[in-house]
């Protein structure tokens, strides 16, 4: 089962984000954006960028809430574009302070004309190590009276699209994958098991290998659910009949996958994602699609009359009458 | 690099809507909706839960300050049902009281009557009665028309994806209190903040900049709590600003389920041509998105639909056209993947229905016919693509043929 997701908010309007970040004098960091953490992990990704930005231990930097008095006219955090809209915000913010903090370190060690770097909270000099220290630095730099915040702004360049001509190029990118999956039907019952998924997924260059991974994961799991055994109902009264967790099944820890394995194919291709670790959110659960179809060739392999309606879910009471269909 | 929050995740510290201290004088709302689908009230009389011991205000229609809609995209949607009820769950009064049990039991003795009107709750039923959210798109490349005469082999066929329970862990819910000055700080398990806190202000006929929504995390949203996280924060809000004091409303599961929508339900029509050698040359879709009785995001998430028609295949021929039907169940909204799953599913039962009939593996087809950097999809963007590259490692790292090789030979015993 191949896949393509193209990110970007299709809404060209919506690909903006904003970040604020505060250098405390003693060297700490408070960072807000306009990203909502549900388990996802773009707070932990936001981090990622400030602590790589300023080349500062993590446990310096702490993500705040998002609230609309600190961060305003925020996009909703959907699209999977939250972390690359709102880490390049977090990332121009972390760039602008970083740049007045070059400038007071040529002041504070009497340098003129040499490059200066942050790394690893030691301030280098044309590639020599200095006397002088990221907190050393922060505070010179709040007595020599500078901003040690920023708001930064970012807007996805080069989308557009025409809806008129129903042309253009509304994505930034597209993720890409493969995904395999095999299943097995209880001919008797109908009951199936999801006995492996294997990935090869273009994650670009991931910055959060456990954290895109548990994207993947999870994804496959709510899409093999989408397409097998969650099943809405609502009677011709427009009546929610699968109302409660007792009549409508969601994928438990029986019913996953025996298997997933997630290759990850790096690509080192230029493109608009944060420091190019693709967008992760919505692309692999689409890899669930397959499983309707492995079911389906499992179902035709032991009844090569079988034509089920192409109609997901494929629960198992559906396998069970397509296992016994007759011409 | 760890997940920031495994820490407080693991021992249970995490902060959710409902882990937030509540203030003293803290009062507790539930909505009372809509049992029927579809029809015009005739009576509403809130009067005797309003005197149920422990209730403070029962809040209809008539109470809301401001404007009463929380539409996004296309004003159509009021946050309380005003002569007519258009979905099962369409909250009609929002019950305030000292505890959330008073309120609760309060809500049995509003008195409703509804006079029923025709439910549709098929989206090919309602399109053929004009029902649209919004006027149809179409995606169109090459000439399909002309292609499909070209084609060795044509099949046409239906195919039906149903909608999804996004199942959050965490169900929707805010907890609003007033600040001075007629300011509201509004906790609310939302993806928008942004989108909250405008519902609230057009709600409460307040500017934004009164009203600070502040979130920790969510519990999962899905897309769940993109739009639809509004209505609960726009209740507490409402509730919290005409009574001046701390309100919260934290939905039950079954509310949660009865009153919210899900991810779309589509049924689509498709046409597949290919050559000889398994090329496929034109296709076309035609989807009937079920929107539910509101736009909600259903215009957005039908445009993704014609974005990902064609997943991951080039195909240069194309005319996909997508219909969003009003129906009248609960106003269907965003869901990851925000309606390219269902358009690639089409495309998919196409390419399966194609091999079936032509007694080959469905992947000879999928291989043959992946996008390449250069080509372009029905919407005019170049691709960047990495497909095949995914597809050829998948089969060599897991070593494909081995794979079915092993599956043919379970298939052949006994």
């Amino acid at each position: 089962m191949p896949i393509c997701f193209g990110i970007s908010f299709t809404k060209t309007f919506m690909n903006q984000a904003r970040s604020l970040v505060h250098v405390y004098s003693d060297g700490s960091v408070n960072v807000s954006t306009g990203a909502v953490e549900m388990g996802q992990g773009v707070n932990t990704k936001m981090l990622q960028v400030a602590a790589q930005v300023f080349s500062i231990d993590a446990s310096r930097v702490r993500l705040n809430t998002t609230n609309t008095f600190r961060i305003a006219n925020t996009s909703p955090s959907a699209a999977s574009a939250t972390a690359d809209l709102n880490g390049r915000a977090t990332q121009i913010a972390c760039e602008a302070i970083l740049e007045r903090l070059k400038e007071v370190a040529l002041l504070e060690l009497n340098l003129k004309g040499v490059t200066i770097e942050l790394k690893d909270e030691w301030v280098y000099a044309d590639g020599l190590q200095t006397e002088l220290g990221w907190k050393q630095l922060v505070m010179a730099a709040f007595v020599r009276r500078i901003s040690l915040s920023e708001h930064g702004h970012y807007a996805t360049p080069e989308i557009n699209f025409d809806l008129k001509k129903e042309k253009g190029h509304p994505f930034a990118y597209h993720v890409y994958g493969t995904a395999i999956i095999t299943t097995t039907i209880d001919c008797l019952r109908g009951t199936y098991e999801m006995d492996s998924v294997k990935v090869v997924h273009d994650f670009g260059a991931s910055m959060n290998v456990a954290i895109d991974k548990g994207q993947c994961e999870g994804g496959i799991v709510q899409g093999i659910g989408w397409m097998t055994m969650e099943e809405i109902i609502y009677d011709n009264e427009g009546r929610l009949r699968s109302n409660a967790l007792s009549t409508y099944k969601v994928p438990d820890v029986y019913s996953a996958p025996k298997e997933i394995q997630i290759e990850f194919l790096h690509t080192t291709n230029d493109n608009l994602a944060i420091f190019n670790s693709k967008a992760v959110g919505e692309p692999p659960l689409m890899y669930g699609i397959g499983a309707y179809f492995a079911l389906r060739n499992a179902i035709k392999a032991f009844n090569p009359n079988a034509n089920p309606a192409y109609s997901s879910p494929m629960t198992p009471e559906k396998v069970l009458m397509a296992l016994y269909e007759r011409k | 690099m760890k997940n920031i929050d495994s820490f407080t995740h693991l021992r249970g510290e995490s902060v959710y809507l409902d882990d937030i201290p509540v203030l003293r004088g803290t009062l507790y709302g539930v909505a009372f909706d809509s049992p029927i689908a579809h029809g015009e009230i005739t009576k509403l009389d809130v009067s005797e839960a309003e005197s149920f011991p422990g209730v403070i205000r029962v809040f209809t229609a008539k109470d809301v300050p401001g404007e009463n809609q929380i539409g996004g995209i296309v004003p159509d949607e009021p946050l309380f049902a005003d002569h007519h009820v258009h979905f099962c769950g369409m909250p009609i009064a929002f019950v305030v009281a000292e505890t959330e049990e008073a309120a609760r039991m309060a809500i049995k003795k509003i008195k409703l009557e509804i006079k029923g009107l025709p439910v549709i709750t098929d989206p090919r039923e309602a399109q053929a009665k004009g029902e649209l959210i919004v006027p149809p798109r179409k995606f169109v490349i090459g000439n399909s028309d002309e292609a499909f005469s070209k084609c060795t082999y044509v099949f046409e066929g239906k195919a039906d994806s149903n909608g999804q329970e996004h199942l959050y862990i965490e169900t929707q819910g805010a907890y609003t209190y007033p600040m001075e000055n007629g300011g509201i700080r509004i906790h609310s398990s939302t993806q928008g903040p942004t989108a909250v806190q405008r519902a609230c202000a057009k709600v409460l006929g307040v500017p934004m900049h009164q009203l600070e929504v502040d979130v920790t995390r969510l519990g999962g949203g899905f897309g769940g709590k993109e739009d639809q996280a509004n209505t609960w924060a726009a209740l507490c809000a409402m509730a919290s600003h005409l009574l001046t004091r701390p309100v919260k409303y934290s939905l039950h599961r079954m509310e949660d389920m009865r009153m919210t929508g899900k991810r779309h339900p589509y049924s689509s029509d498709y046409k597949i041509g290919l050559s000889r050698d398994l090329k496929i040359l034109a296709y076309e879709a035609t989807f009937y998105q079920n929107a539910g009785a509101a736009a909600d995001l259903s215009p957005a998430v039908l445009e993704r639909t014609l974005f990902h028609c064609t997943n991951s295949y080039f195909i240069p021929n194309v005319t996909a056209t997508a219909y969003s039907c009003r129906t009248h169940l609960p106003p269907n909204t965003a869901f990851r993947g925000f309606g390219g799953p269902q358009g690639m599913f089409v495309i998919e039962c196409a390419i399966a229905r194609a091999a079936e009939e032509l007694g080959v593996p469905a992947i000879e087809i999928q291989k043959k016919n992946l996008i390449q950097s250069g080509n372009e999809f029905p919407y005019g963007q170049i691709a960047v693509s990495e497909a095949s590259e995914c597809w050829n490692r998948a089969e060599e790292v897991y070593s494909l043929k081995e794979i079915i090789a092993q599956i043919d030979l379970f298939n052949s015993k006994e």
